[in-house]
Protein backbone atom coordinates (compact mmCIF):
# COMPACT_ATOMS: atom_id res chain seq x y z
CA UNK A 1 0.00 0.00 0.00
CA UNK A 2 0.91 3.27 -0.93
CA UNK A 3 0.03 5.31 2.73
CA UNK A 4 3.06 4.41 5.28
CA UNK A 5 2.07 3.79 9.55
CA UNK A 6 5.22 5.74 10.82
CA UNK A 7 3.18 4.86 14.17
CA UNK A 8 6.72 2.88 15.71
CA UNK A 9 8.52 6.16 14.41
CA UNK A 10 6.28 8.47 16.38
CA UNK A 11 5.71 6.12 19.58
CA UNK A 12 9.59 5.82 19.89
CA UNK A 13 9.88 9.50 19.61
CA UNK A 14 7.73 10.04 23.08
CA UNK A 15 9.24 6.89 24.11
CA UNK A 16 5.81 5.24 24.51
CA UNK A 17 5.19 1.54 24.75
CA UNK A 18 2.29 -0.21 22.82
CA UNK A 19 0.48 -0.97 26.34
CA UNK A 20 0.66 2.14 27.28
CA UNK A 21 -0.87 4.15 23.81
CA UNK A 22 -3.64 1.41 24.07
CA UNK A 23 -4.62 2.30 27.35
CA UNK A 24 -4.38 6.15 26.57
CA UNK A 25 -6.26 5.82 23.25
CA UNK A 26 -8.69 2.83 24.04
CA UNK A 27 -8.56 0.12 21.37
CA UNK A 28 -7.03 -2.79 22.07
CA UNK A 29 -3.05 -4.58 21.41
CA UNK A 30 -4.23 -6.40 18.78
CA UNK A 31 -5.55 -3.74 16.91
CA UNK A 32 -2.74 -1.53 17.17
CA UNK A 33 -0.67 -4.10 16.68
CA UNK A 34 -2.55 -4.30 13.03
CA UNK A 35 -2.10 -0.56 12.58
CA UNK A 36 1.43 -0.53 13.56
CA UNK A 37 2.44 -3.44 10.82
CA UNK A 38 0.43 -1.80 8.34
CA UNK A 39 -2.19 -4.83 7.70
CA UNK A 40 -5.06 -2.16 8.33
CA UNK A 41 -7.59 -1.13 5.37
CA UNK A 42 -8.87 2.02 7.11
CA UNK A 43 -8.52 4.42 10.18
CA UNK A 44 -11.37 5.85 12.04
CA UNK A 45 -11.06 9.56 12.22
CA UNK A 46 -11.95 9.62 15.98
CA UNK A 47 -8.96 7.01 16.31
CA UNK A 48 -6.61 8.80 14.42
CA UNK A 49 -7.76 11.55 16.71
CA UNK A 50 -7.05 9.95 20.13
CA UNK A 51 -3.57 8.81 18.66
CA UNK A 52 -2.54 12.30 17.90
CA UNK A 53 -4.42 13.59 20.96
CA UNK A 54 -1.86 10.26 22.46
CA UNK A 55 1.10 10.92 21.24
CA UNK A 56 0.91 15.03 20.82
CA UNK A 57 1.48 14.88 17.26
CA UNK A 58 -0.22 15.91 13.54
CA UNK A 59 -2.12 12.63 11.20
CA UNK A 60 0.52 13.99 8.77
CA UNK A 61 2.89 12.57 11.67
CA UNK A 62 1.54 9.06 12.09
CA UNK A 63 0.45 8.54 8.08
CA UNK A 64 2.72 9.11 4.97
CA UNK A 65 2.13 8.45 0.94
CA UNK A 66 4.85 7.63 -0.71
CA UNK A 67 4.33 6.55 -4.49
CA UNK A 68 4.58 3.26 -5.38
CA UNK B 1 -23.98 -19.24 16.18
CA UNK B 2 -24.35 -21.53 18.95
CA UNK B 3 -23.73 -25.17 18.05
CA UNK B 4 -26.94 -26.36 19.28
CA UNK B 5 -28.65 -24.12 17.24
CA UNK B 6 -27.17 -24.88 13.88
CA UNK B 7 -27.11 -27.94 15.24
CA UNK B 8 -30.94 -28.10 14.97
CA UNK B 9 -30.67 -26.20 12.18
CA UNK B 10 -29.35 -28.71 9.75
CA UNK B 11 -31.55 -31.25 11.48
CA UNK B 12 -34.47 -29.41 10.52
CA UNK B 13 -32.69 -28.66 6.76
CA UNK B 14 -32.31 -32.29 6.38
CA UNK B 15 -35.73 -33.67 7.28
CA UNK B 16 -37.43 -30.59 5.12
CA UNK B 17 -34.97 -31.79 2.36
CA UNK B 18 -36.63 -35.26 2.71
CA UNK B 19 -40.50 -34.16 3.12
CA UNK B 20 -39.39 -32.24 -0.39
CA UNK B 21 -37.92 -35.26 -1.53
CA UNK B 22 -41.17 -37.32 -1.09
CA UNK B 23 -44.07 -34.70 -2.45
CA UNK B 24 -41.77 -34.36 -5.40
CA UNK B 25 -41.32 -38.33 -6.07
CA UNK B 26 -44.98 -38.75 -5.42
CA UNK B 27 -46.12 -35.81 -7.58
CA UNK B 28 -43.38 -36.99 -10.75
CA UNK B 29 -44.33 -40.41 -10.65
CA UNK B 30 -48.09 -39.80 -9.98
CA UNK B 31 -50.45 -41.40 -7.08
CA UNK B 32 -53.14 -43.81 -8.24
CA UNK B 33 -55.00 -44.49 -5.49
CA UNK B 34 -57.52 -47.61 -6.27
CA UNK B 35 -59.22 -50.11 -4.13
CA UNK B 36 -58.00 -53.30 -2.29
CA UNK B 37 -59.71 -56.21 -2.95
CA UNK B 38 -59.02 -59.14 -1.15
CA UNK B 39 -59.10 -63.04 -2.74
CA UNK B 40 -58.21 -66.16 -1.51
CA UNK B 41 -56.17 -63.79 0.55
CA UNK B 42 -54.05 -62.17 -1.99
CA UNK B 43 -54.31 -58.35 -2.13
CA UNK B 44 -55.64 -57.50 -5.62
CA UNK B 45 -55.23 -53.05 -5.99
CA UNK B 46 -57.31 -53.01 -8.82
CA UNK B 47 -61.64 -54.27 -9.31
CA UNK B 48 -62.53 -56.29 -12.01
CA UNK B 49 -65.18 -55.07 -13.84
CA UNK B 50 -67.95 -57.57 -15.47
CA UNK B 51 -69.76 -54.21 -17.67
CA UNK B 52 -70.31 -54.88 -21.68
CA UNK B 53 -67.37 -53.81 -23.42
CA UNK B 54 -68.48 -49.81 -24.84
CA UNK B 55 -67.40 -50.76 -28.22
CA UNK B 56 -67.69 -54.44 -30.06
CA UNK B 57 -63.96 -56.18 -29.82
CA UNK B 58 -62.05 -57.37 -32.85
CA UNK B 59 -62.66 -60.66 -34.20
CA UNK B 60 -60.49 -63.15 -33.14
CA UNK B 61 -58.92 -64.47 -36.51
CA UNK B 62 -58.12 -59.91 -37.06
CA UNK B 63 -56.10 -59.87 -33.76
CA UNK B 64 -54.14 -63.51 -35.19
CA UNK B 65 -53.64 -61.24 -38.32
CA UNK B 66 -52.33 -58.58 -36.44
CA UNK B 67 -50.37 -60.53 -33.86
CA UNK B 68 -48.74 -62.17 -37.33
CA UNK B 69 -48.73 -58.44 -39.04
CA UNK B 70 -46.39 -57.43 -35.75
CA UNK B 71 -44.19 -60.49 -35.78
CA UNK B 72 -43.41 -60.38 -39.16
CA UNK B 73 -42.26 -56.95 -38.90
CA UNK B 74 -40.02 -57.83 -35.59
CA UNK B 75 -38.62 -60.12 -37.54
CA UNK B 76 -37.42 -57.98 -40.38
CA UNK B 77 -36.02 -55.41 -37.92
CA UNK B 78 -34.24 -57.64 -35.80
CA UNK B 79 -32.59 -59.55 -39.14
CA UNK B 80 -31.68 -56.07 -40.12
CA UNK B 81 -30.05 -55.36 -36.36
CA UNK B 82 -28.21 -58.98 -36.66
CA UNK B 83 -26.90 -57.66 -40.52
CA UNK B 84 -25.75 -54.18 -39.35
CA UNK B 85 -24.24 -56.02 -36.40
CA UNK B 86 -26.59 -53.68 -33.76
CA UNK B 87 -27.72 -57.00 -31.81
CA UNK B 88 -25.86 -56.01 -28.95
CA UNK B 89 -23.75 -58.63 -27.12
CA UNK B 90 -22.50 -56.52 -24.22
CA UNK B 91 -20.09 -53.66 -23.21
CA UNK B 92 -19.46 -50.66 -21.73
CA UNK B 93 -19.19 -46.66 -21.92
CA UNK B 94 -18.11 -44.01 -19.64
CA UNK B 95 -20.43 -41.24 -21.17
CA UNK B 96 -19.06 -38.06 -19.84
CA UNK B 97 -15.90 -39.20 -22.17
CA UNK B 98 -18.58 -40.40 -24.83
CA UNK B 99 -16.20 -43.19 -25.83
CA UNK B 100 -17.04 -46.97 -25.32
CA UNK B 101 -16.83 -50.64 -26.21
CA UNK B 102 -19.62 -52.67 -27.90
CA UNK B 103 -19.58 -56.21 -29.16
CA UNK B 104 -22.47 -57.48 -31.65
CA UNK B 105 -23.75 -59.96 -33.29
CA UNK B 106 -22.81 -59.55 -36.60
CA UNK B 107 -24.16 -62.49 -39.45
CA UNK B 108 -25.05 -61.57 -42.78
CA UNK B 109 -26.98 -64.49 -42.93
CA UNK B 110 -28.46 -64.98 -39.88
CA UNK B 111 -32.21 -64.30 -39.27
CA UNK B 112 -34.54 -63.84 -36.20
CA UNK B 113 -35.34 -67.92 -36.37
CA UNK B 114 -31.92 -68.22 -35.77
CA UNK B 115 -31.85 -65.67 -32.98
CA UNK B 116 -34.68 -67.09 -31.55
CA UNK B 117 -33.46 -70.79 -31.64
CA UNK B 118 -29.76 -69.58 -30.25
CA UNK B 119 -31.85 -67.40 -26.95
CA UNK B 120 -34.08 -70.77 -26.14
CA UNK B 121 -30.90 -73.03 -26.42
CA UNK B 122 -29.56 -70.68 -23.92
CA UNK B 123 -32.49 -70.65 -21.15
CA UNK B 124 -32.75 -74.59 -22.18
CA UNK B 125 -28.82 -74.85 -21.46
CA UNK B 126 -28.06 -72.21 -18.77
CA UNK B 127 -25.13 -71.72 -21.25
CA UNK B 128 -23.95 -68.58 -23.54
CA UNK B 129 -23.49 -69.49 -27.01
CA UNK B 130 -21.17 -68.15 -29.28
CA UNK B 131 -21.79 -66.73 -31.93
CA UNK B 132 -20.11 -64.34 -34.94
CA UNK B 133 -19.36 -61.26 -32.77
CA UNK B 134 -17.53 -58.44 -34.05
CA UNK B 135 -15.91 -56.21 -31.54
CA UNK B 136 -16.20 -51.74 -31.80
CA UNK B 137 -15.55 -48.54 -30.17
CA UNK B 138 -18.57 -46.81 -30.17
CA UNK B 139 -18.07 -42.83 -30.13
CA UNK B 140 -20.79 -41.70 -28.53
CA UNK B 141 -20.29 -37.87 -29.38
CA UNK B 142 -20.68 -38.85 -33.46
CA UNK B 143 -23.35 -39.17 -35.12
CA UNK B 144 -24.56 -39.86 -39.04
CA UNK B 145 -25.92 -36.50 -40.09
CA UNK B 146 -29.82 -37.25 -40.31
CA UNK B 147 -31.13 -40.94 -40.18
CA UNK B 148 -34.71 -40.37 -40.97
CA UNK B 149 -35.52 -43.87 -41.79
CA UNK B 150 -38.93 -43.77 -42.81
CA UNK B 151 -38.96 -40.54 -44.45
CA UNK B 152 -35.62 -39.60 -46.26
CA UNK B 153 -35.11 -36.21 -48.00
CA UNK B 154 -31.90 -34.89 -49.88
CA UNK B 155 -29.68 -34.89 -46.21
CA UNK B 156 -30.74 -38.06 -45.04
CA UNK B 157 -28.39 -41.02 -44.53
CA UNK B 158 -29.20 -44.40 -43.59
CA UNK B 159 -26.24 -46.93 -42.71
CA UNK B 160 -27.13 -50.33 -43.39
CA UNK B 161 -24.91 -53.74 -43.92
CA UNK B 162 -24.75 -55.95 -47.26
CA UNK B 163 -22.23 -59.09 -47.53
CA UNK B 164 -20.40 -57.56 -44.23
CA UNK B 165 -19.59 -54.73 -46.37
CA UNK B 166 -21.04 -50.92 -44.33
CA UNK B 167 -22.74 -48.38 -46.66
CA UNK B 168 -24.49 -45.18 -45.91
CA UNK B 169 -27.91 -45.03 -48.53
CA UNK B 170 -28.10 -41.04 -49.25
CA UNK B 171 -28.76 -38.95 -51.92
CA UNK B 172 -26.30 -37.60 -54.38
CA UNK B 173 -25.41 -36.39 -57.72
CA UNK B 174 -25.67 -39.15 -60.05
CA UNK B 175 -25.33 -37.09 -63.53
CA UNK B 176 -22.98 -34.33 -64.79
CA UNK B 177 -24.52 -30.84 -64.72
CA UNK B 178 -27.02 -29.89 -67.83
CA UNK B 179 -27.17 -26.63 -68.99
CA UNK B 180 -30.86 -25.75 -68.81
CA UNK B 181 -32.82 -22.05 -69.61
CA UNK B 182 -30.69 -18.68 -68.94
CA UNK B 183 -27.31 -20.31 -67.72
CA UNK B 184 -29.64 -22.23 -64.97
CA UNK B 185 -27.84 -25.37 -64.29
CA UNK B 186 -29.64 -28.77 -63.60
CA UNK B 187 -28.15 -32.03 -61.21
CA UNK B 188 -29.98 -34.88 -61.04
CA UNK B 189 -29.84 -36.49 -57.60
CA UNK B 190 -30.63 -39.99 -56.79
CA UNK B 191 -29.99 -42.55 -54.09
CA UNK B 192 -26.61 -44.23 -53.73
CA UNK B 193 -25.08 -46.41 -51.34
CA UNK B 194 -21.39 -45.46 -50.39
CA UNK B 195 -19.27 -48.16 -49.04
CA UNK B 196 -18.22 -46.83 -45.19
CA UNK B 197 -15.52 -48.12 -42.81
CA UNK B 198 -17.56 -47.51 -39.64
CA UNK B 199 -20.67 -49.41 -38.21
CA UNK B 200 -23.35 -47.18 -36.99
CA UNK B 201 -25.90 -47.84 -33.87
CA UNK B 202 -28.94 -45.78 -34.67
CA UNK B 203 -30.61 -46.97 -31.31
CA UNK B 204 -27.48 -45.23 -29.01
CA UNK B 205 -26.85 -42.83 -32.23
CA UNK B 206 -23.61 -43.62 -31.74
CA UNK B 207 -20.32 -44.33 -34.32
CA UNK B 208 -19.07 -47.94 -34.24
CA UNK B 209 -15.32 -48.36 -35.21
CA UNK B 210 -14.65 -52.15 -35.88
CA UNK B 211 -11.62 -53.09 -33.80
CA UNK B 212 -10.16 -56.01 -32.05
CA UNK B 213 -11.33 -57.73 -28.93
CA UNK B 214 -7.66 -56.37 -27.66
CA UNK B 215 -8.14 -52.84 -28.42
CA UNK B 216 -12.15 -52.85 -26.68
CA UNK B 217 -10.04 -54.44 -23.90
CA UNK B 218 -7.52 -51.99 -23.59
CA UNK B 219 -9.92 -49.08 -23.93
CA UNK B 220 -12.58 -50.73 -21.25
CA UNK B 221 -9.43 -51.13 -18.51
CA UNK B 222 -8.88 -47.26 -19.37
CA UNK B 223 -12.42 -46.41 -19.19
CA UNK B 224 -12.60 -48.33 -16.10
CA UNK B 225 -9.67 -46.24 -14.29
CA UNK B 226 -11.30 -42.77 -15.78
CA UNK B 227 -14.47 -43.73 -14.36
CA UNK B 228 -13.01 -44.61 -11.13
CA UNK B 229 -11.22 -41.05 -11.02
CA UNK B 230 -14.18 -39.24 -11.98
CA UNK B 231 -15.86 -40.99 -9.11
CA UNK B 232 -13.56 -40.37 -6.87
CA UNK B 233 -13.60 -36.92 -7.70
CA UNK B 234 -17.17 -36.57 -7.38
CA UNK B 235 -16.74 -38.16 -3.52
CA UNK B 236 -14.27 -35.78 -2.86
CA UNK B 237 -16.72 -32.53 -4.40
CA UNK B 238 -19.65 -34.02 -2.64
CA UNK B 239 -17.29 -33.92 0.67
CA UNK B 240 -16.25 -30.71 0.34
CA UNK B 241 -19.45 -29.22 -0.06
CA UNK B 242 -21.37 -30.71 2.55
CA UNK B 243 -18.26 -29.12 4.25
CA UNK B 244 -18.66 -26.03 2.66
CA UNK B 245 -22.76 -26.06 3.82
CA UNK B 246 -21.57 -27.24 7.53
CA UNK B 247 -19.34 -24.38 7.61
CA UNK B 248 -22.03 -21.68 6.64
CA UNK B 249 -23.86 -23.15 9.27
CA UNK B 250 -21.85 -22.86 11.89
CA UNK B 251 -21.29 -18.85 11.00
CA UNK B 252 -18.15 -19.50 8.91
CA UNK B 253 -19.11 -17.96 5.83
CA UNK B 254 -16.64 -15.85 3.91
CA UNK B 255 -13.62 -17.66 4.47
CA UNK B 256 -10.60 -18.72 2.35
CA UNK B 257 -11.79 -22.35 2.22
CA UNK B 258 -15.06 -21.76 0.85
CA UNK B 259 -13.81 -19.91 -1.81
CA UNK B 260 -11.72 -22.00 -2.65
CA UNK B 261 -14.48 -25.02 -2.63
CA UNK B 262 -17.13 -22.73 -4.52
CA UNK B 263 -14.17 -22.46 -7.00
CA UNK B 264 -13.60 -25.62 -7.26
CA UNK B 265 -17.03 -26.36 -7.94
CA UNK B 266 -17.61 -23.61 -10.73
CA UNK B 267 -14.20 -24.96 -12.76
CA UNK B 268 -15.33 -28.56 -12.80
CA UNK B 269 -18.99 -27.80 -13.87
CA UNK B 270 -17.64 -25.22 -16.79
CA UNK B 271 -14.51 -27.00 -17.78
CA UNK B 272 -15.73 -30.58 -17.77
CA UNK B 273 -17.95 -30.01 -20.70
CA UNK B 274 -14.90 -28.26 -22.93
CA UNK B 275 -12.66 -31.22 -21.99
CA UNK B 276 -15.27 -33.35 -23.26
CA UNK B 277 -15.37 -31.73 -26.60
CA UNK B 278 -12.38 -31.36 -26.66
CA UNK B 279 -11.91 -34.93 -26.28
CA UNK B 280 -14.24 -36.19 -28.54
CA UNK B 281 -12.62 -33.48 -31.28
CA UNK B 282 -9.82 -35.58 -30.35
CA UNK B 283 -11.84 -38.99 -31.08
CA UNK B 284 -12.44 -37.46 -34.21
CA UNK B 285 -9.09 -36.61 -35.20
CA UNK B 286 -7.30 -39.98 -33.88
CA UNK B 287 -10.29 -41.86 -36.18
CA UNK B 288 -10.32 -39.74 -38.90
CA UNK B 289 -9.67 -42.45 -41.77
CA UNK B 290 -12.74 -44.44 -41.33
CA UNK B 291 -15.00 -41.07 -41.15
CA UNK B 292 -16.73 -39.11 -44.00
CA UNK B 293 -18.43 -36.27 -44.57
CA UNK B 294 -22.05 -37.52 -43.25
CA UNK B 295 -20.28 -38.25 -39.90
CA UNK B 296 -20.89 -34.69 -37.85
CA UNK B 297 -20.68 -34.29 -33.65
CA UNK B 298 -23.78 -35.03 -31.51
CA UNK B 299 -26.11 -32.03 -30.93
CA UNK B 300 -26.57 -34.50 -27.06
CA UNK B 301 -23.43 -33.49 -26.17
CA UNK B 302 -23.97 -29.46 -26.44
CA UNK B 303 -27.74 -30.40 -24.69
CA UNK B 304 -25.89 -31.88 -21.65
CA UNK B 305 -23.45 -28.89 -21.93
CA UNK B 306 -25.65 -27.08 -21.00
CA UNK B 307 -26.78 -27.96 -17.93
CA UNK B 308 -23.58 -28.41 -16.74
CA UNK B 309 -22.52 -24.75 -17.82
CA UNK B 310 -25.70 -23.40 -16.28
CA UNK B 311 -24.64 -24.99 -12.79
CA UNK B 312 -21.31 -23.78 -13.26
CA UNK B 313 -22.21 -20.37 -13.67
CA UNK B 314 -24.79 -19.96 -10.72
CA UNK B 315 -21.94 -21.41 -8.67
CA UNK B 316 -19.09 -18.86 -10.42
CA UNK B 317 -21.75 -16.19 -9.25
CA UNK B 318 -22.13 -17.21 -5.60
CA UNK B 319 -18.23 -17.36 -5.82
CA UNK B 320 -18.38 -13.51 -6.78
CA UNK B 321 -20.39 -12.87 -4.36
CA UNK B 322 -18.52 -14.76 -1.54
CA UNK B 323 -15.30 -13.06 -2.53
CA UNK B 324 -16.93 -9.39 -2.62
CA UNK B 325 -18.68 -10.36 0.90
CA UNK B 326 -14.72 -11.71 2.49
CA UNK B 327 -13.20 -8.17 0.90
CA UNK B 328 -16.31 -6.44 2.98
CA UNK B 329 -15.56 -8.30 6.27
CA UNK B 330 -11.89 -7.99 5.48
CA UNK B 331 -12.18 -4.39 5.53
CA UNK B 332 -14.88 -4.29 8.42
CA UNK B 333 -12.64 -6.30 10.24
CA UNK B 334 -8.94 -4.53 9.64
CA UNK B 335 -10.70 -0.97 10.08
CA UNK B 336 -9.38 0.31 13.50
Amino acid sequence: MAIIVNLDVMMARRKMSLTELSEKVGITMANLSILKTGKAKAIRLETLEAICKALNCQPGDILEYIEA
Amino acid sequence: MDIRLSKKITLGALILVCIVFIIFSVAVNGYTPGPLFKFNGTKYKYAETYLKPIDPSPPDNLLDAESQYNNFVDSVKLRRRIKNGNAEQGGNSVSWLSLGTQADISCDTCGSNWFWSRVKTEIKTGRFQTAPVQSYLSLLGWKLKATAYENPHLDSVVFHVEHNQAYVRKYAIISPAVKGEKDSVYYRYGLIDEPVKFHYDPYDKSLLIPVSKTVTLTVSYFSYGIALILFCYALILIGIFIRFVLDISKGHVFTNKNLRTLRLIAITFLVSPVVMFIFNLLLGFIFRSYFTEDVVLSKATWIEAWKSISIGLIFLMLYKAFSQGKKLKEEQEFTI
